[in-house]
């Protein structure tokens, strides 16, 4: 026997054996797979920086632009105990004040600020007590949230007042502590350096 | 040149080409290709030496190792001894796994009576290269698949002074086993 027969016939044993057609399309899915997977890869390390400048960048752009109204709880889903209207004498309660106070728990006091006396009041009454609140909203007045969550609206005229007298620039979130005489009224209110809700 | 040119052009490219494309674009296409020139090959080495579900599974994982080791390949060399030893080994580990036979394929065989011969008269071809020692048997697949002494002796990780022992054997008893059957 020649080796010529020998391979002949190795060869037809060969096409006996023949790889399952299974296979093909297993190992071909494989390929397909992996060249997806090496189309879309990207650097683990480029697309971590990526996002870390990103999200800086974000945090950049909120800060300078919004920097207080993240830390301003939505008005219509505070958790107060209490709520305080304050207003000038005979100034009628706006729509949108009694709006607001409807929607609230409860309310257990109205406060005339009559406008001669606390003009007086700033200038020759001590306060009483001082509690220190957050500015929440100046939509249509100010909406003030005490440490002890108590509510406290201040009527846009009461705020004009206060503002123009003593000068208070404020915007949301911003601390401020107010001043009452012993009867409850507001006399003053300022800006507060520290936390709101750290002793005084 | 020209003339040189335009048999490359028409002519099938190798499956060394089209590994070394593989290794560096990684299209499925041309891995298809691949698998196409090769996949019997492979398939019929392993099943030679293992059952065909086996086989089956080995060469399968010897082809995902592949796509997953493109990189690995060195563009000149022989993508069919590189796919080769590839199987081999991983068939190996499972035999090492399942402690089974890898005695008998990584060791020198034992020179047994000439068992071929004793069967020639019932069985065929393929019947007898499995008679073989599984080393010589081996060596014998490999070389009919056309790879020389020396890529031999490194698939198999023997001395070439071996593999000429296996091949010798194994030709002459397959040689007397098809003269006695055909007489």
């Amino acid at each position: 026997m020649t080796e010529d027969q020998l391979q002949q016939a190795y060869q037809r044993a060969k096409q006996q054996h023949k790889a399952p057609a299974a296979s093909r399309r297993l190992v071909l899915a494989k390929a397909q797979r992996h060249a997806g997977q090496k189309g879309h890869k990207v650097n683990p390390w480029n697309w971590t920086m990526g996002s870390i400048a990103a999200s800086a960048l974000l945090a950049m752009y909120v800060l300078l632009n919004f920097p207080l109204p993240l830390h301003q709880p939505s008005a219509d889903n505070l958790m107060t105990t209490l709520v305080e209207v304050h207003h000038l004498n005979n100034e009628p309660i706006p729509d949108s004040v009694s709006q607001s106070i409807a929607r609230q728990a409860s309310i257990t006091r109205q406060y005339d600020n009559l406008t001669r006396e606390f003009a007086n009041a700033q200038q020759t009454i001590a306060a009483h007590h001082m509690r220190r609140a957050t500015l929440i909203s100046d939509n249509h007045e100010w909406r003030l949230m005490t440490c002890d969550q108590h509510l406290i609206i201040l009527t846009p005229a009461l705020v004009a007042r206060l503002t123009t007298d003593q000068g208070v620039a404020l915007k949301p979130g911003s601390k401020v502590q107010l001043s009452f005489d012993k009867d409850g009224h507001i006399v003053a209110i300022s800006s507060a350096h520290h936390h709101a809700c750290q002793a005084s | 040149m020209l003339t040189m040119a335009l048999k490359q052009w028409f002519s099938k490219p190798s499956a060394d080409q089209l590994m070394a494309d593989y290794a560096l674009h990684g299209h499925p296409d041309t891995l298809a290709q691949l698998y196409d020139s090769l996949a019997d090959d492979v398939y019929h080495y392993i099943a030679s030496q293992t059952d065909s579900q086996h086989a089956q599974d080995v060469a399968q994982r010897a082809w995902i190792k592949v796509i997953d080791k493109r990189q690995l390949y060195r563009q000149q060399g022989n993508v069919k001894a590189w796919i080769f030893r590839i199987a081999r080994n991983l068939m190996l580990d499972d035999f090492r796994a399942n402690k089974k036979f890898v005695d008998e394929l990584v060791s020198e065989p034992s020179i047994e009576p000439d068992y071929a011969s004793q069967l020639a008269d019932q069985l065929q071809f393929e019947d007898l290269m499995t008679a073989l020692p599984a080393s010589q048997r081996e060596a014998f697949i490999l070389q009919q698949e056309g790879f020389s002494l020396a890529e031999i002796a490194t698939i198999t990780e023997q001395p070439v002074e071996t593999i000429k022992s296996r091949l010798r054997y194994a030709r002459n008893r397959l040689k007397t086993a098809l003269e006695n059957t055909h007489d």
